[in-house]
């Protein structure tokens, strides 16, 4: 069995870990204050009611306690006076890579974006620190209507779009977080897909930070039109440092009758990076909004993908899947609201921790009265590789209804000696036999993702395993 | 048949705010938008029975100062998630210096 | 402090020293009571931000308000409760039965007196027992989120149940108490079991009255001690009338390779909270958990049950049943916990809600912390309504709409009544059950 010397080593090797030296366009005064959250506001020229938006957020922000639940003690040390909350890395933002800065592109080809853009997407937005700096979407879907900018962007050339919904799925009080988001955001992907128009490919977007003590607080707001289809993923890295990061985003989607948005993430933050973030989804009738929530990175992640089904007939689908290694807690989980009739969601969680790490599933199915038909399932299922780690489920179910049925279940437990005594006895060591147990827990998951990312998910398994037995 | 009860001077809101008040064993939130505008809607929010009338008051909406929800005081409408339900809403009408709600029996 | 505390509350003080003085309480007991007493003043009121509080609204509650009547007579078990211990007479041990807080019937079987058994209410148990109930007492912990009613409990307690089983005793027959309130608008009942080395028993507490014509309270503890291969089941009743709005902590904790079975059935009161706890602190113990709920109008439930593996190689099962008509609300919060090292352990939970009626409304909430990996912990939990393919057969067998519904229920309920081995126990709380559903708008 494993050593907790070996288990305490691995998760080391962590390869996008590497950090470059850049010259910042501009780089704000650490710390939060009102001048701050002006200065943002009037680098980027927003109109006014952006301005006071930010501004009231900051005020809450300020009076808001820090949440008494979930991790207290790693989020007592978040130090919110040490963050950069606004770097510019460019001066303009890249339609082509050849227009994004040397080094800016350099790090991204050794993340691999522009080939994946080349093999399979239809769109790719590159975010590094606090602003967008490399944009581009297939021109067939730019002339069908479908827009996909930078969220600055598409402040400025679609206001009416984007104060119709901005912060009306997210308001900024909903949490702590969700309220510094609203001060200081920068950056996120803003998608409208206009009514029937299908997007079968998918856009994406990849969020890197690179300076220390960075404050990333990206806000991406989607709205698929009536009968539309999208499917998004975004991914993220950061450098290590000894010292920590903040990554605090607000994701909206806004899921019109009939529509169907899937929303994959990939997070990979190095065991630096606090990731605590607010995604939420608004589906009407017969729309249906998927999330697919992998967590492998951060330090501490606190991120509850959440779908309200307000219209009848409408389908909420979460799948997080969360490791978690030595000096992490993955605290993730899953909401589904059924405010109306006839409303169906499943729920399928898949937890690992190993070398101390720690695994946190937190949910909640809501019936509301009068939300007759309703069908729901919980699956949540957690392994735990060692004896120093932990495994936590808090599911709440809150039925307001009858004629509902509501389902959850849920399993904590080691690797199956069985499963692995038969891989073994047909020659796998015990290492690779392990591996080969997780890459099928996690296969759910992975079958979800785009072959590259299910190839690139295996070999960081493969990678977290190393030495982790035997 | 409704019931009119006495709920405050109009001195005791100022313009731009919300208050508490107790009228029928209930608890209202009391608004006042404007110097001649009047709304009164339940002090709970749909979403979490969050207390509306200690929210702040932007115009015609509320903000519960739990989770964020707006409402929108004159006609009840939940007008942000987290809340998915209207809140329910009482006339008012003021009298000199007073103001009083309507409630139903 | 302590001195500010108890000139401005002096009530409770003279009541607790009125009652010791009044069942004439040696001093440690007495001395007991005052930290207990102590303890309840100086905890603050739960609040609604505590997670353990969040569904029971207790802000109308002024717990230092209320004081415990002084048991001064002997009072005669009102005809009801005769007849339901008449009933059962006859295959049980022993019988106890206290009203008011005041012991009104007790009977105990030769047979149990000669194998040394211990049964008898609590005043009588510190004089005649002063070491065991002592020790016993002065182990016992507090727990946190339920200490002001825990401490309250135990510094207002009258009447109550010590029961004793010594090495090696195991009885065939049950033993049951019950307790009710005619006259008392706060009653405080409180159980001390203690099993030793390879004893077995079957216990009956029923907390039970008629509806009160005004709003009662009541705080009640129940501590079960398990010695190294005990068998104990232990049914706690509760049909208390609609009126009572009851606390209860239950904490049961296992020694090596014992095995307990607990059996929570709540019918009554207008709103009724407990926590029910097993601590499995030795290797080989076994902790099966059973629970069912049948609430209707607007009675409000609010349970909350603990599986704590403090080591390895224990095992742990939960089956939890709730049945929901009327406006009733239900809430149900689990907790498997496997504490560091703790390997081995098996861990299971259930709970099951049959929503019967619109405005309804259940709450389930089964969560596990598992802090060891060779563990095995599963959970699950479902709310569904009224099975309408059943509905369709049994009527199509020529039953009445009422009666098929009815069935269903019973169905729903039964498997965990089932369980309750002792005949005469089971027959008398079945039938207290079925008549609960009878009764309803079926």
């Amino acid at each position: 069995m494993a050593t907790p010397q070996s288990l305490l080593d691995v998760g080391t090797e962590y390869q996008y870990g590497f950090r470059d030296e850049i010259e910042y366009v501009y780089k704000a005064e650490k710390g939060l204050s009102r001048r701050v959250v002006e200065m943002i506001s009037h680098m980027k020229g927003e109109p006014d009611w952006m301005r006071e938006f930010r501004l009231r957020a900051l005020e809450i922000f300020l009076k808001k306690p820090m949440p008494t639940w979930g991790n207290t003690k790693l989020l007592s040390e978040i130090h919110f006076d040490d963050i950069y909350y606004y770097i510019k890395p460019a001066e303009k933002q890249g339609r082509s890579w050849e227009e994004v800065p040397e080094q800016i592109k350099n790090t991204f080809e050794k993340l691999g974006i522009p080939e994946a853009e080349r093999k399979f997407l239809a769109g790719v937005s590159a975010q590094y620190e606090s602003e967008v700096v490399y944009h581009s979407i297939r021109e067939d879907l730019e002339r069908q209507g479908v827009i996909f900018m930078d969220m600055d962007s598409g402040l400025r050339e679609h206001p009416d779009l984007v104060r119709r919904w901005f912060g009306k799925v997210v308001p900024p009080a909903d949490n702590k977080f969700a309220a510094l988001n609203s001060a200081v955001w920068s950056g996120g992907s803003f998608i409208y897909v206009p009514p029937g128009v299908h997007v079968e490919i998918p856009l994406q977007a990849y969020f890197r930070i690179n300076a220390e003590n960075m404050g990333q607080f990206e806000r991406t707001l989607i709205i698929a039109d009536e009968g539309s289809r999208v499917h998004y993923i975004e991914g993220c890295t950061a450098p290590i440092y000894s010292t920590d990061s903040l990554h605090s985003a607000v994701v909206e989607l806004i899921a019109l009758k009939g529509a169907h948005i899937r929303y994959t993430t990939v997070q990979n933050w190095s065991k630096n990076v606090y990731n605590l973030v607010t995604k939420r989804a608004v589906a009407y009738e017969d729309a249906t909004v998927e999330w697919v929530d992998g967590n492998l990175g951060s330090k501490l992640t606190m991120k509850y993908p959440s779908v309200y089904m307000v219209g009848k007939g409408a389908r909420g689908d979460i799948l997080s899947v969360a490791f978690a290694g030595p000096g992490q807690h993955q605290d993730a989980g899953a909401k589904v609201i059924h405010a109306a009739p006839y409303t169906t969601s499943t729920v399928v969680s898949k937890s690992i921790s190993k070398g101390g790490g720690r695994t946190t599933y937190r949910g909640l199915v809501q019936v509301d009265e009068g939300a007759v038909g309703v069908k729901c399932n919980v699956r949540c299922d957690a392994l735990l590789l060692d004896e120093f780690s932990r495994s936590d489920t808090y599911p709440t179910m809150n039925v307001k209804e009858d004629d509902v049925r509501i389902e959850h279940e849920a399993t904590v437990s080691k690797v199956g000696e069985e499963q692995l005594f038969y891989l073994m006895s047909r020659g796998l060591s015990e290492q690779e036999a392990t591996t080969m147990i997780i890459n099928g827990f996690f296969e759910p998951f992975a079958k979800e993702l785009p072959l590259e990312y299910a190839v690139e998910l295996n070999r960081l398994i493969a990678l977290e395993m190393e030495g982790s037995v035997g | 048949m409704a019931i009119r009860v006495n709920i405050a001077e109009s001195a005791e809101v100022p313009v731009g705010k919300a208050i508490v008040v107790q009228a029928g064993g209930r608890r209202l939130a009391l608004c006042r938008p404007s110097e001649s505008e009047w709304y009164a809607i339940d002090d709970m929010c749909t979403h979490d029975g969050g207390p509306l009338g200690e929210g702040e008051l932007l115009g015609y909406e509320i903000e519960c100062p739990r989770h964020g929800a707006h409402f929108d005081v004159r006609t009840g409408e939940a007008l942000t998630l987290p809340a998915t339900r209207p809140v329910n809403t009482y006339k008012v009408h003021v009298e000199g210096n007073q103001v009083f709600v309507e409630l139903p029996e | 402090m302590g001195n500010t505390l108890m000139t401005a509350s002096p009530a409770g003080l003279e009541r607790i020293k009125t009652i010791s003085h009044h069942l004439g309480e040696p001093d440690w007991a007495s001395a007991l009571r005052r930290e207990a007493w102590q303890r309840f003043m100086e905890t603050p009121m739960p609040s609604r931000t505590h997670e353990h509080w969040r569904r029971t609204d207790i802000s109308h509650l002024r717990l230092e308000d209320i004081v415990p009547t002084v048991p001064t007579r002997t009072p005669a078990p009102p005809d009801w409760l005769e007849e339901t211990i008449r009933v059962g007479a006859r295959r049980v041990a022993g019988t106890l039965a206290f009203v008011d807080g005041a012991l009104a019937y007790s009977h105990v079987t030769d047979s149990l007196r000669k194998q040394g058994v211990i049964f008898t209410d609590w005043a009588q148990a510190v004089h005649s027992h002063p070491d065991i109930v002592r020790r016993a007492m002065e182990q016992l912990d507090y727990d946190p989120a339920d200490e002001k009613f825990t401490a309250m409990a135990r510094a207002y307690a009258t009447g109550g149940t010590v029961l004793l089983v010594p090495a090696g005793v195991r009885l065939t027959l049950p033993l049951q108490t019950f307790f009710t309130a005619t006259n008392a608008t706060a009653v405080f009942p409180h159980t001390l079991v203690i099993l030793e080395e390879g004893s077995r028993v079957t216990l009956l507490d029923g907390l039970l009255s008629p509806d009160l014509p005004t709003r009662a309270f009541g705080s009640g503890v129940a501590d079960l001690i398990l010695g190294e291969g005990a068998e104990l089941t232990y049914v706690l009743f509760q049909q208390w009338g609609r009126g009572m709005e009851y606390f209860h902590h239950q904490r049961a904790v296992l020694g090596r390779d014992s095995h307990l079975t607990t059996i929570t059935v709540a019918l009554g009161a207008s709103l009724s909270k407990a926590t029910i706890e097993s601590v499995l602190c030795s290797p080989g113990a076994v902790s099966d958990m059973l629970g069912v709920v049948f609430g209707d109008d607007n009675q409000h439930f609010d349970h909350h049950t603990v599986q704590l593996h403090t080591v390895g190689n224990t095992t742990s099962d939960l089956l939890f049943k709730v049945a929901l008509d009327g406006q009733a609300y239900s809430a149900y919060s689990g907790l498997i916990r496997i504490e560091p090292g703790a390997q081995k352990a098996n861990a299971y939970q259930r709970n099951e809600n049959l929503v019967l009626s619109r405005q309804a409304h259940a709450e389930t909430l089964p969560n596990l912390e598992i802090e060891a990996n060779d563990v095995r912990c599963t959970h699950g939990a479902t709310v569904a309504p009224m099975d309408t393919e059943q509905m369709f057969y049994l009527m199509s067998r020529g039953l009445a709409p009422r009666d098929a519904n009815r069935l269903i229920v019973e169905g729903f309920l039964q498997p965990v009544l089932d369980r309750i081995s002792a005949k005469s126990l089971r027959e008398m709380v079945s039938a207290k059950v079925d008549e609960k559903i009878a009764s309803g708008r079926f």
